[in-house]
C-alpha cells in the first residue's frame, strides 16, 4: 500500500517538474525574443530629437482619463496632462457619476463652461449629462456622465473624441512628458497595420512626486512595492516585448495605452461589466482583426512611459491580483473558441495557450507542489533528486529569469537610477523567489475560485494604485 | 529704471539665450523654469511683460496665460508666447485667451526683442495719451 | 533518475550566469557614472562656446580649444541650437563652425560607431548645404542599413537642395519600420523639384496601391496644374485608398477646376472616400457645393455625417443655414447631427 501511495506522489511530483520546465522553457524564449526586440532597436532616443523627427507629421490624439471621486487629485492629473510635449492633443475627462466634488473642482479650476459638442452614439454608455469645455482652453474637455463604471466611462469619452487615436490613462496615472511621442512611433512607421501600441508602465512609489510629474526617480523603500517593481519589469520589458513581436501581445495595461479609434469602435468599443476590461479589448481586437483576414499590428514599447502607484499593503495586493486573475480567467473564458484555433494564428496558440500554461494549470500545480513535496521531505521520503529538481523549477529558473530581464534594462534602458539600487534589485530577485513568488501562486489560485463561483461581491474599492476605480 | 521682463521657459539653453539677449537689449530679466513658479511670479511680482514657453512642467504655458487673464491683477500683463507648437489652433488659441504675439521657435531674436520693446513703448504711449487727455482744458473735447 | 539532477544543474548553471551577468552590469554602472560625469561637462563646454559665437557679433571670439569641435556631441548640441533660433546669429554659428571645418568633421561622424552620432550628423548636415555633403549623405544613404537612418538623410537631401531619387525612395517604403508618415514628407519635397520622376514612377507596371497611394498624395504638393487630370483620373480607380489618397491629393492642390469631379465623389461607396471627398471640396470649392454636403448629413456613417457638418459649419451664413433648415427637418437623426453642430458652434443655445 505504502508503495503504492510513494509511487504515485513521484508520479506527481514528476508532472510538477514537468510543468515547471514547460512554464520556465516558456519564459527563456521570451527572454531570448525580448533580447533580440531590444538589441536590434537599439537606444531610445532623447525626447528632444524625437519632437524634432516627428511632431511635424503625428496625428492628433485625445487623452481619455476616466475619474470616480478623484477630487484630490484631479485637478493636478489634468495640469499635467496638459503639460505634455505633443503637438495636437486633447484631454477628455470623464467623471463616471462620482459622488464627490469632482465636477465642481475641474468646472472651478478650469473655467469650465457647459458646452454641446456633436458626438458618435457609436459604443455604448450610460447617459452623458452634460460636456464642459473650457471657452480658453480648447484642449480641456470634462464629460459628465452618469455611473457605470470604467469602461463605460472610456467608452463615453471614445465617443466624444474626434482624435484619429485615443489614449487611455488611469487618473492616478503619472505620466512622462514625452509619453505620447513615443508611444505614437509604431503608428508612424507602420501607420496601415499599427492598431494599438502599449506603453511601459512602472512602479512609482519611492519616487519623488510633484505637480503629477516624476520629479526625481528613485526604487520604493518597502519591501511589497520592490518585490513588485522586479515583477513589472519582468512582465513588460520581458513578455510584453517578445509578444510584440510576435504579435501576440494580449494585454495592454490600462494605466497607459494608445488605440486606433476606428479599430475599437470596430469591435463596439470596451466590453460592458467585465473585470479586466483592458486586456478584453486587446483580446477583442485580436479577434475581430483576425476573423476580418486583416494584416494588423499590436505593438509594445520598452521604454517607460508611465508611472503607477502599487499596493504597499498584502491585502490591497491580494485583492488587486485576485481580480487580475478574474479579469484573466474572464476573458479566456469569453473568447474560449480563439484558443489553438488555426484561424487565430499565432494569437490563439501563444497567447492563449500562455495563459493556459501560466494562469490556468501553473497556479493549479505550483499549489499541488507546496502541498506534496513538504509532506514527502516530512516522512523522509523525498528522494534527493527530486528535492533538487524541485529547487530548480520553484527558485532556481525563476532567479536567472528576474536576474536576466534586469540584466537586460540595465544593458539596454539604464532607467535604474543608480549603481547600488541594480545590487538592491538583483537581491530582490533572488528574495522574490522565496515566498513571493508562492503567494502569488496562491493568490491566483483564489481568483481562480472566487471567478468559479462568479461571486458578485467583488469587494470594496480601495482608492489605491490599480484598485481604484 | 530697465523694465523688468519675466522668462518661463523649462529650456535651460533658451532660458540662457534670452537672459543674454535682453540683458543685452536693456532688460532686466527674471527666469522661472516652470508653469507654476511662472503663474506665482507674474501674480506676485511687477513685470513689464512675460515671455511664456506653452509645453512646460507642472502647469502649461497656455493654462499660465488663462489664469493670469482671469486674473483682474495680472490680466493687462502683456504676454508674449514662445513657443515649439506650431499649430493653427494654438496660435490663435492664444491670442483669443489675450497673449500679445505668439512667436514660434526657432526665433529671430532681433524680431523678439523688437516685438517687446514695441509692446513695453505702446502701452508707455498708451497710458501717456490717456494722461495727456484727462489734463486737457474741458472745452477742447467738448 | 538523471534528468532530474540535470534539471538542477541547469537551472544552476543558468542563475548563476545571471548573477555574473548582473554583476559585471553593476561594475560597468559605476564605472560610467563617471565617465558620464565628464561627457556632461563637455557637452556644457560645447553649448558655452556655441552661445558665445552666437553672440559675438564681431565675430572676434576666439575658441581656443580646437579639439572641441572633435567631439561627437556637437551634431546633437548644434541641433538644440537651431532648434531654438533663426535668423542672424543661427548664419553666424553655422559660419563659424564652417571656418572651424566642422561640418567636414559631421560628414566623418556619418561612420561613428554610435547610431544616435551618425543619425544627429545627418540631421545637422542639413545646416550644411553643399556638394561634399550631399555626397556623403549619398554614400550613407547607400551603405547604412538603418532605415530610419536613410528616410533622415533624404530629408536632409530634400533641405539641401540635392533631391534623392524617386526609386530610392520609393524602395523605402516596401521596408518594415520606415516611417511612412516622415517618407511622405521627402515624397512632397520631391513632388516641387522632381515631378517628372514621380509622374514616370506612377506610371510603371507592377507598383503596389500603397506606393500609388502615397505618390498620388504627395503630387498635391507640386502645386503643378498638369497633375490635375492625374489625380482626377485616379478618382475613378477601383481601389478606395487610391481614391482617398488622390481626393488628399486634390485637397493639397485646392485648384477649384478639381471641385466637380471630387463632388462626383461624395457619392461613393466607400465612406472614407466621401469623407475625404468633403474634406477636398471644403479646400477647393468654397461654398458651391454646400447643399451636395449637406445630403450627407444623413449618411449611414457617422464620420461622414460629422465631416458633413464640419465642413458646414465652417461655410459661413450659407453653410449655417443649410444646417439650421437640417436641424428643423424631420429626418431624426440628420436633425440630431444638424443641431448638435450648430449648438457647438454656439448658436441655438445649449443643444439637446
Amino acid at each position: 500500500m505504502m508503495d503504492v501511495i510513494l509511487s504515485v506522489s513521484k508520479f506527481v511530483g514528476i508532472m510538477v517538474i514537468v510543468t515547471g520546465v514547460v512554464q520556465y522553457t516558456n519564459y527563456f524564449m521570451q527572454l531570448v525574443l525580448a533580447a533580440i526586440q531590444l538589441v536590434s532597436s537599439g537606444k531610445a532616443a532623447r525626447s528632444d530629437a524625437l519632437w524634432r523627427r516627428y511632431s511635424d507629421t503625428v496625428p492628433p490624439i485625445a487623452i481619455l482619463v476616466p475619474a470616480f471621486n478623484e477630487e484630490k487629485t484631479i485637478v493636478e492629473s489634468l495640469s499635467s496632462l496638459m503639460a505634455m510635449q505633443y503637438p495636437n492633443y486633447e484631454a477628455i475627462i470623464i467623471n463616471d457619476g462620482s459622488s464627490d466634488g469632482t465636477l465642481d473642482v475641474l468646472i472651478k479650476a478650469f473655467g469650465l463652461k457647459k458646452t454641446s459638442r456633436l458626438y458618435s452614439p457609436l459604443a455604448p454608455h450610460e447617459p452623458i449629462k452634460a460636456i464642459y469645455r473650457s471657452p480658453h482652453q480648447k484642449r480641456v474637455i470634462v464629460i459628465d456622465k452618469a455611473n457605470g463604471g470604467k469602461s463605460d466611462a472610456l467608452n463615453a469619452g471614445i465617443n466624444v473624441s474626434r482624435a484619429p487615436l485615443f489614449c487611455c490613462v488611469d487618473a492616478d496615472s503619472v505620466l512622462e512628458p514625452d509619453a505620447l511621442l513615443r508611444t505614437v512611433r509604431p503608428f508612424m512607421e507602420d501607420p496601415e497595420r499599427t492598431v494599438a501600441v502599449g506603453g511601459t508602465v512602472r512602479i512609482a512609489n519611492g519616487s519623488i512626486i510633484r505637480n503629477g510629474q516624476i520629479l526625481k526617480v528613485q526604487l520604493p523603500k518597502k519591501l511589497l512595492p520592490l518585490l513588485q517593481t522586479v515583477e513589472y519589469l519582468r512582465a513588460f520589458l520581458m513578455t510584453r516585448l517578445a509578444w510584440s513581436q510576435l504579435n501576440t501581445v494580449l494585454i495592454i495595461s490600462g494605466a497607459f495605452g494608445l488605440f486606433r479609434r476606428d479599430a475599437v469602435l470596430q469591435v463596439g468599443g470596451y466590453s460592458l461589466g467585465t473585470v479586466g476590461e483592458d486586456m478584453e479589448l486587446v483580446v477583442k481586437l485580436h479577434r475581430d482583426l483576425r476573423e476580418r483576414k486583416q494584416d494588423y499590428r499590436i505593438k509594445f514599447i520598452p521604454e517607460p512611459v508611465c508611472w503607477t502607484e502599487a499596493p504597499e499593503t498584502l491585502e490591497v495586493l491580494r485583492h488587486q491580483r485576485t481580480r487580475w486573475q478574474r479579469g484573466t480567467l474572464e476573458t479566456f473564458e469569453r473568447h474560449g473558441k480563439m484558443a489553438f484555433n488555426p484561424r487565430y494564428g499565432l494569437v490563439g496558440v501563444i497567447g492563449f495557450g500562455n495563459i493556459l500554461i501560466s494562469d490556468v494549470i501553473g497556479p493549479v500545480v505550483d499549489a499541488i507542489g507546496y502541498i506534496l513535496f513538504p509532506i514527502l521531505a516530512i516522512t523522509g521520503t523525498l528522494p534527493l533528486d527530486y528535492f533538487l529538481a524541485y529547487v530548480a523549477v520553484t527558485s532556481g529558473f525563476g532567479l536567472a529569469i528576474s536576474v536576466g530581464s534586469l540584466a537586460l534594462e540595465e544593458a539596454q534602458l539604464r532607467r535604474v537610477p543608480k549603481a547600488s539600487d541594480l545590487a538592491l534589485l538583483t537581491g530582490i530577485c533572488i528574495l522574490e523567489n522565496l515566498g513571493y513568488r508562492q503567494l502569488n501562486s496562491l493568490w491566483r489560485i483564489r481568483g481562480g475560485l472566487q471567478y468559479l463561483q462568479k461571486s458578485q461581491s467583488w469587494g470594496v474599492m480601495t482608492r489605491k494604485g490599480f484598485t481604484s476605480y | 529704471m530697465p523694465a523688468k521682463i519675466l522668462v518661463a521657459d523649462d529650456d535651460r539653453l533658451l532660458r540662457g539665450l534670452l537672459q543674454h539677449k535682453l540683458a543685452a537689449a536693456g532688460f532686466e530679466v527674471d527666469i522661472a523654469e516652470d508653469g507654476g513658479t511662472a503663474y506665482q511670479l507674474a501674480s506676485t511680482m511687477q513685470y513689464a511683460l512675460l515671455v511664456l514657453d506653452a509645453m512646460m512642467p507642472v502647469m502649461d504655458g497656455f493654462e499660465v496665460l488663462r489664469r493670469l487673464k482671469d486674473n483682474p491683477y495680472t490680466a493687462r500683463l502683456p504676454v508674449v508666447m514662445l513657443t515649439a507648437r506650431r499649430g493653427e489652433q494654438d496660435v490663435m488659441d492664444a491670442l483669443e485667451q489675450g497673449a500679445s504675439e505668439y512667436l514660434t521657435k526657432p526665433f529671430i531674436p532681433d524680431e523678439l526683442v523688437l516685438r517687446i520693446r514695441k509692446r513695453i513703448e505702446d502701452d508707455q504711449a498708451r497710458e501717456l495719451y490717456a494722461q495727456t487727455q484727462r489734463n486737457l482744458p474741458n472745452e477742447r473735447i467738448a | 533518475m538523471n534528468s532530474l539532477i540535470l534539471i538542477w544543474q541547469v537551472a544552476c548553471v543558468l542563475a548563476g550566469a545571471s548573477l555574473v551577468w548582473m554583476l559585471t552590469l553593476i561594475v560597468s554602472r559605476l564605472i560610467r557614472t563617471r565617465r558620464e560625469s565628464i561627457f556632461q561637462k563637455r557637452r556644457d563646454t560645447i553649448t558655452e562656446a556655441m552661445s558665445r559665437i552666437l553672440w559675438d557679433e564681431t565675430g572676434a571670439t576666439v575658441i581656443d580649444d580646437k579639439r572641441l569641435w572633435k567631439s561627437q556631441m556637437v551634431p546633437e548640441v548644434f541641433l538644440g541650437f537651431v532648434a531654438l533660433v533663426r535668423g542672424e546669429e543661427r548664419d553666424r554659428l553655422i559660419h563659424r563652425l564652417i571656418a572651424n571645418d566642422v561640418d567636414d568633421q559631421f560628414r566623418r561622424l556619418l561612420h561613428h560607431r554610435r547610431k544616435s552620432v551618425r543619425f544627429a550628423a545627418v540631421e545637422a548636415l542639413a545646416y550644411f548645404p553643399g556638394l561634399s555633403t550631399a555626397k556623403s549623405v549619398d554614400a550613407l544613404i547607400e551603405n547604412t542599413k538603418a532605415a530610419d537612418i536613410r528616410i533622415a538623410g533624404m530629408r536632409t537631401l530634400v533641405s539641401i537642395g540635392s533631391y534623392p531619387l524617386v526609386p530610392d525612395v520609393m524602395a523605402e517604403l516596401s521596408h518594415p519600420n520606415a516611417s511612412a508618415r516622415r517618407l511622405q514628407s521627402v515624397l512632397s519635397g520631391l513632388a516641387l523639384h522632381r515631378l517628372q520622376d514621380l509622374l514616370e514612377y506612377l506610371q510603371r507596371s507592377g507598383i503596389t496601391d500603397t506606393e500609388r497611394a502615397y505618390l498620388l498624395e504627395s503630387l498635391g504638393a507640386s502645386a503643378d496644374y498638369s497633375v490635375l487630370e492625374i489625380l482626377q483620373t485616379a478618382l475613378q480607380d477601383e481601389a478606395p485608398t487610391i481614391r482617398a489618397a488622390a481626393l488628399e491629393g486634390l485637397a493639397d492642390l485646392a485648384h477649384p477646376d478639381a471641385a466637380p469631379a471630387i463632388a462626383l465623389c461624395l457619392r461613393d461607396s466607400d465612406w472614407n472616400v466621401r469623407a475625404a471627398a468633403i474634406r477636398a471640396l471644403r479646400e477647393s470649392a468654397g461654398y458651391t457645393y454646400a447643399s451636395e454636403i449637406s445630403a450627407l448629413l444623413s449618411d449611414p456613417v457617422w464620420l461622414v455625417q460629422f465631416e458633413s457638418a464640419q465642413a458646414l459649419a465652417d461655410m459661413g451664413p450659407l453653410g449655417h443655414n443649410l444646417l439650421e433648415s437640417s436641424a428643423r427637418g424631420l429626418d431624426e437623426r440628420v436633425s440630431r447631427t444638424a443641431s448638435l453642430a450648430l449648438a457647438e458652434l454656439g448658436f441655438a443655445g445649449d443643444g439637446p
